[in-house]
C-alpha cells in the first residue's frame, strides 16, 4: 500500500529528495505532496517542492520508439508530397538522444518535417525549444519565450551536446519557474 | 522562385487554410500547430472563402486531419506570401494557393513558429 508523504516545513529540502521527486509527464505544476510507490518512505513533510532534476527512465526508449515509427513512414506521409524520412537523419537524432544524460530533462515531441528532416519540441510553461537535425551533423535551433522576448534561433554542430543540454534545462527549468 | 514566376497574390483581408495532416503535427498542450507544419520554404494552403473545411479535408487521403486557419496579410508581415497557384494534383481545386517563406534561413523557425502561434484552430485532428 503506497503512502503518502506531505511536506511539513517551509525549510530547504535534503538534497536527496529534491533529487528523488518522480517525474510525470503531463503534470502542470509539481505537487506539495508526494506518493511512495515502493512504500519505502517512513518520512511525512509540509512545504514547497523544488524542482532539481528530471529523471525519466523512459526517455530515450521513449524517443527510439518514435524514431522507429518515423522511419518506417511512406513517402508523401503527409498527403503534400513528403519524402520519407532520411536514414542520415533518423541515425543523427539518435546519436544525439544517446549522448544526452539521463536526467537532461522531460520527453521531447519528435516530429516530422515536410522536408525530410526531424524535429524535438519542448513546450513547457510557456517556454519552447526546438531541435531540428538539419543534417547528419548539424542542428538549427529555436529558444521561445515570448513573454521574455526570448526568439533566439541559430545552429550549432551536433556534436555539441553541452548546447543541446543547455537548450533542453533552460527549457526544462520552466517548469517551476 | 523569382517574384515575378509566382502566381498573383492572395489578397491581405482572405484567411487560408492549412490542413494538420499528421499526428505529431498538433500540440495537445498548446491547441495548435506545431511550426512544423509550416515548411520552409513553401507550402500548401486553401482560400477559405473559395472553399470550405470540409472539401478541404475530403481531397486528403488520410482521415482525422485538423484543420487551422491564419490571415494572408498577417502571415505576409511574417514573410509567409500566399499566391494563388493551382495544386497539380487537384488541378479543379481553384482555392489552392502555395504560401512561399521569403524569411532568411537563419530565421525561418521563429517565423513559422510566429504564424503557428497566429493560427486558429478550425477542426482539431482526431488521428
Amino acid at each position: 500500500m503506497p503512502k503518502t508523504a506531505s511536506l511539513s516545513t517551509a525549510d530547504p529540502l535534503p538534497d536527496f529528495v529534491r533529487v528523488a521527486f518522480p517525474y510525470e509527464r503531463g503534470g502542470g505544476s509539481i505537487g506539495t505532496s508526494f506518493e511512495d510507490p515502493d512504500d519505502t518512505c517512513d518520512i511525512t513533510f509540509e512545504g514547497n517542492w523544488h524542482m532539481a532534476k528530471y529523471f525519466d527512465l523512459g526517455f530515450r526508449q521513449h524517443v527510439r520508439t518514435c524514431l522507429k515509427k518515423l522511419a518506417a513512414l511512406p513517402p508523401n506521409w503527409d498527403s503534400y508530397g513528403a519524402p520519407k524520412i532520411s536514414q542520415r537523419i533518423i541515425n543523427a537524432a539518435h546519436t544525439l538522444i544517446d549522448r544526452l544524460p539521463d536526467d537532461v530533462g522531460p520527453r521531447p515531441s519528435v516530429v516530422p518535417m515536410s522536408s525530410g528532416k526531424i524535429q524535438f519540441e519542448w513546450d513547457v510553461g510557456g517556454r519552447a525549444v526546438e531541435l531540428e537535425i538539419e543534417s547528419s551533423g548539424q542542428i538549427h535551433y529555436l529558444r521561445w519565450d515570448p513573454t521574455h522576448h526570448i526568439e533566439e534561433e541559430g545552429v550549432y554542430s551536433l556534436a555539441d551536446i553541452g548546447q543541446s543540454v543547455s537548450l533542453i534545462e533552460w527549457v526544462a527549468r520552466s517548469r517551476h519557474a | 522562385m523569382l517574384d515575378n514566376a509566382r502566381g498573383p497574390k492572395v489578397d491581405a483581408v482572405e484567411n487560408l487554410y492549412r490542413a494538420i495532416t499528421c499526428p505529431e503535427w498538433w500540440k495537445p498542450e498548446r491547441e495548435g500547430p506545431s511550426s512544423a507544419a509550416f515548411n520552409w520554404p513553401k507550402f500548401s494552403a486553401d482560400i477559405a472563402s473559395l472553399c470550405t473545411p470540409n472539401a478541404t479535408l475530403s481531397r486528403l487521403k488520410k482521415r482525422g486531419c485538423g484543420l487551422v486557419q491564419f490571415n494572408c496579410g498577417e502571415a505576409r508581415k511574417l514573410e509567409f506570401d500566399a499566391r494563388d497557384e493551382l495544386d497539380q494534383e487537384y488541378p479543379d481545386n481553384h482555392a489552392h494557393a502555395h504560401v512561399y517563406c521569403n524569411s532568411n534561413p537563419n530565421q525561418r523557425k521563429r517565423q513559422a513558429r510566429k504564424l503557428s502561434e497566429l493560427c486558429v484552430t478550425i477542426r482539431p485532428p482526431s488521428f
